[in-house]
């Protein structure tokens, strides 16, 4: 009991907050994408953080799976549940595809593999335009309607997408719990014992990149009902980065950490913008200084500090005065 | 057919770039286990002070500019060692990827606040055609091909001949039985990195009359560098020779024979196909 | 354990309710690029722009745009604008002008993000200058249209003229004409001008080159001339390959849609293709890419562009502020700024359905990119400037109004 009091709270910031910021789409939309980004970091939390096997093809999954339910959406001029299962069915399938290499490359040359996987993803996107609209991208779908029922207004489109990033976090949370979560941490920590207790590493390797694609299709196909339009230079190699970034800030493994990161991520450059037209800069020094200072992570500083004051506080309670 | 030798020129230049690119790139990696996503911008730097600083600015003769250049970008080596990697090393390879790659944007808006926000180049430095039959060549070509052969000579003679580079060369392999050998490892990791920095502003003079000096001129090179390195086989260094060459080259023919707008896609093609057919690289073998 | 739940319970209040003051926060640049002010206004967290405000304050113009990038500084031509009408006693009577910059990167998320700021009711955006690409226009247009604030894009692309209206007048002024109309000249001086019959067209990916190349190849195509064309990344650095191509196809003149002119017109000279004429979309007539050139590769150029710097008080009001020269994107957003102005002194008021009849009623505004006037597409810009080279001098060839 005493651990889920914090996600408790979470649950409820997410439930109660935005009602005081309704009357703002700004930041109604900002919440919008932090969930959004929450879902693909799930996945990747999977791959990387517990299993261990560096991905940087995330952009190019969530590119995947916005185009694949933007274009179904634009042919069908419905927008539904179907082309949310259409991303989740494109995920399987890329799961199977960048899991199979990971079976014969390890470490960097599995990071080159998945960056060169994410860059072929945007050149397709942007060069070939018969199939994918080319640059100017697609558009001209509608709103995500939910058995009829059109979300879209700012305020339905986030708790819609709430409902979807607990239900993922949940998963997430017990599968950690489960005995594939226990596998994934054992492939990171010393693979041969996993072997040695008779589980087929290859089985694992694919099972982790199969779900570190399905939640980033469907990251990729909520955003395109988020923003209505999507264009190749939204996936472009240079935003691969803000996914491990997130992951790192957050801290690596966790999957509240990831949540934290990814919170922080998208929030905090938001909130300088009005200090200076520069803040990208100084948000990139203060998350560099961070990591090198401080590579466990908000969760575990975050942590750190509530246990000092409770120690304070707790220890002058009972007339232990320690400095 | 007669273009045949103005793309195999042009293959051959491109894949020398390539072939530096990752040398510099596997001198970091192969004494710290890092991936230095910053040698982008070291490369862009080296253009920045060279152009910028040195003949625009100062208005020095070549040779001396060169020379100070390239001082200057392994002082900015060493620095980068001692502030960045060498702290990083114990965290493992996820933090130096993400490390790197936000200090590269920092170093990006710096230059820009240094140097302007236009783009601009070195007026007629190293401009002009040679014609060798019926190609045209560009001279800052030849002059790449002939600075790149000597580097790789000069490096490898280094490394195999002096004192230094072989102790470099023991902390690649095995930083903790050269620490016990009485090797500083500390201090030699941050001279591999100086050396790999040197080369990298050796690369960013060169190619100034190819691309201009602009923060984003070193992005495209310096993943196909990477690229290189792999295809060569980490490590070795002729390896990477060989993995320049053949992505330099295919690219060019490749790009004669499809739409010329996918020729990246070519490239990360043979990168994951050679991983998936012979993960070591294509010299593999050789590879220690 | 009980202590940590008050603090975090007592946390979350106190962010709830800072968030909701904040909310109604209102920022501003000052016109002349000094520190910016921020604060919290409680009392005018839902005040609706249109409610009549003191005769002195401030109007706000938003500028969106991308602000480090190499060469395209937009937001230099506003600021310098905006520092101007201020000098000269501001509008309506004595209202400053102040400028909210928002950076979008060029990136559609980041300019959902900026257009949703802009939007705030708390903010009291009279209008916005931008976004500067056609993908951030396509992004945003529909917030700027329900909330209700006009604001003049930089994007170029066809489409652009095509969006469907959420109201029935629409918010969305199309600064510049679009990669239609600027093809359409382009082809015009190429069939006017010149005698052949084969022409080769060499673009970029990007919204701006397929724009452009469909254009020109629709109408080439129509006029039954032989097309070849060749696709390039707008940061390639080697396009060997796509000239040799064009060079076989035996092409007599290109028109060349692409930003990537340095790397062009060196690699056509190393192939020996200097001779053949080119004509180029905006960007060699920009000195920072012509200066990077040399004179033999460009003799045979030539640049239809909107803006060609003559050293007229404009540039040289960049020149003394910023320190380089003037190019197109601090001319297009400096002339937008005056158009805006122009537009809510003849709405008499800062309130943005006004300013928007205005704006779609405008006829003869002053800019460095030509006369500006609203025609029925929304399409503010209707002349071109056709720029040559001679010993690496631009000079101007021709100028054209639609």
């Amino acid at each position: 009991m005493k651990k889920n009091i914090p996600v408790l709270l979470l649950v409820l910031c997410a439930v109660f907050i935005p009602l005081g910021f309704m009357k703002s789409n700004y930041f109604i939309q900002l919440f919008q994408q932090v969930l959004i980004y929450i879902v693909a970091i799930m996945g990747l939390n999977i791959v990387m953080g517990q299993a261990g096997l560096t991905n940087l093809g995330t952009i190019g999954i969530i590119g995947v799976g916005a185009y694949g339910a933007a274009m179904l959406a634009r042919a069908l001029d419905s927008s539904t549940l179907l082309c949310l299962l259409l991303a989740v069915v494109l995920g399987l399938v890329l799961g199977l595809m960048l899991g199979f290499p990971s079976l014969r490359v390890k470490g960097t040359y599995l990071t080159i593999t998945t960056l060169g996987f994410s860059q072929i993803v945007y050149l397709l996107l942007n060069n070939w335009v018969d199939f994918t609209g080319g640059p100017m991208g697609v558009r001209g779908y509608p709103y995500l309607s939910l058995f009829g029922f059109k979300l879209e207004s700012a305020i339905s489109y986030y708790y819609f997408l709430l409902v979807i990033t607990i239900l993922c976090v949940a998963f997430c949370i017990r599968l950690s719990k489960s005995k594939f979560g226990r596998s994934f941490r054992a492939l990171r920590d010393n693979d041969e014992a996993l072997e040695s207790l008779g589980i087929n590493i290859a089985t694992i390797k694919v099972l982790a990149f199969t779900l570190a694609a399905i939640f980033g299709c469907l990251s990729g196909a909520l955003y395109a009902f988020m923003s209505r339009y999507v264009s190749p230079n939204a996936f472009a190699m240079e935003h691969y980065a803000r996914y491990t970034q997130m992951i790192i800030i957050g801290g690596m493994g966790n999957i509240y950490g990831s949540i934290v990161g990814a919170i922080f991520v998208t929030i905090v450059p938001e909130l300088m913008r009005d200090l200076t037209t520069q803040y990208q800069l100084i948000f990139n020094i203060i998350t560099f200084v961070f990591i090198m200072t401080y590579p466990d992570g908000l969760l575990a500083l975050g942590k750190e500090i509530i246990r000092k004051i409770a120690g304070a506080l707790g220890g002058a309670k009972n007339g232990n005065i320690e400095a | 057919m007669d273009i045949i030798p103005q793309l195999l020129v042009t293959g051959i230049a491109l894949g020398f770039i390539y072939c530096l690119i990752g040398i510099e790139f596997t001198i970091v990696y192969q004494s710290t286990h890092l991936l230095n996503m910053a040698h982008g911008m070291i490369i862009t730097f080296g253009a920045y002070l060279f152009g910028g600083t040195m003949i625009n600015g100062l208005g020095l003769p070549y040779w001396l500019g060169i020379i100070l250049t390239v001082l200057a970008c392994g002082v900015m080596g060493y620095a980068i060692s001692a502030l960045i990697f060498n702290p990083l090393r114990a965290k493992g390879m996820i933090f130096s990827l993400v490390a790197c790659g936000i200090f590269g944007n920092i170093l990006a808006s710096l230059y820009l606040a240094i140097w302007g926000s236009y783009a601009f180049t070195v007026p007629g430095f190293l401009s002009g055609v040679i014609t060798v039959g019926s190609a045209r060549i560009a001279k800052s070509y030849t002059y790449i091909i002939i600075t790149a052969i000597f580097l790789i000579v000069v490096y490898e003679l280094f490394s195999r001949k002096t004192r230094l580079g072989k102790s470099l060369r023991c902390v690649a392999q095995n930083p903790n039985a050269a620490a016990l050998m009485g090797i500083k490892v500390s201090q030699n990791i941050n001279i591999s990195v100086a050396i790999s920095s040197m080369i990298c502003g050796v690369v960013g003079i060169l190619v100034i009359p190819l691309f201009g000096i602009k923060t984003t001129m070193a992005t495209t090179v310096a993943l196909k560098g990477w690229i290189a390195c792999v295809v060569g086989g980490f490590g070795y260094l002729p390896g990477t020779i060989v993995g320049g060459l053949i992505l330099g080259i295919s690219e060019t023919f490749v790009a004669m024979a499809i739409p010329s707008v996918f020729k990246d896609v070519v490239s990360f093609v043979i990168l994951i196909a050679m991983l998936l057919i012979r993960p070591g690289g294509i010299m593999r073998d050789k590879v220690r | 354990m009980k202590k940590i739940l008050a603090m975090a319970i007592t946390l979350t209040m106190v962010f709830s309710i800072t968030a909701c003051s904040t909310s109604g926060a209102t920022s501003g640049t000052s016109a002349a690029g000094t520190t910016p002010s921020a604060g919290a206004d409680m009392t005018a967290a839902e005040t609706p722009a249109g409610t009549p405000a003191a005769s002195q304050d401030p109007i706000y113009l938003g500028v969106q745009c991308r602000i480090d990038n190499a060469t395209i500084l937009p937001q230099e031509g506003a600021i310098r604008a905006a520092k101007e009408i201020n000098e000269t006693g501001g509008l309506l009577g004595g209202r400053m002008i102040e400028l909210v910059i928002e950076d979008d990167n060029m990136q559609a998320d980041e300019a959902i993000n900026v257009a949703n700021k802009f939007s705030q009711p708390s903010r009291k955006i009279t209008g916005v200058i931008g976004p500067w690409t056609s993908t951030c226009t396509l992004a945003v247009y529909e917030i700027y249209e329900k909330a209700g604030i006009p604001f003049i894009v930089s994007g170029t692309a066809a489409t652009l003229e095509e969006l469907d209206k959420v109201n029935d007048a629409s918010y969305t002024f199309l600064g510049r004409a679009s990669d239609r109309t600027q093809a359409d000249i382009a082809a015009n001086y190429v069939i006017e001008n010149f005698d052949v019959k084969k022409i080769g067209i060499l673009y970029e990916t990007t919204d701006y080159g397929e724009g452009g190349y469909r254009a020109l190849d629709k109408i080439f195509k129509e006029k039954n001339y032989e097309v070849s064309a060749q696709a390039i990344g707008y940061t390639d650095v080697d396009i060997t390959t796509q000239l040799i191509k064009l060079r076989q196809s035996g092409c007599e003149i290109i028109v060349a849609w692409t930003v990537n002119v340095v790397v062009a017109s060196r690699q056509m000279f190393e192939l020996g293709m200097a001779d053949i004429p080119v004509v180029n979309s905006s960007q060699m007539a920009t000195a920072s890419y012509y200066t990077q050139c040399e004179a033999a590769w460009i003799e045979n150029w030539v640049s239809v562009t909107d803006y060609f710097n003559e050293g007229d008080a404009f540039a040289q009001g960049i020149e003394a502020d910023f320190g380089h020269a003037a190019e197109l994107s601090q001319a297009c957003y400096y002339g937008y700024v005056y158009t805006m102005a122009a537009a809510i002194e003849a709405a008499g008021s800062s309130d943005p359905k006004a300013v928007r009849d205005a704006l779609a009623a405008i006829t003869q505004v002053e800019t460095p990119i030509g006369i500006a006037r609203c025609d029925e597409s929304h399409v503010l810009n209707h002349t071109s400037v056709i720029v040559g080279f001679k010993d690496r001098e631009p000079y101007i060839v021709g100028k054209f109004e639609l």
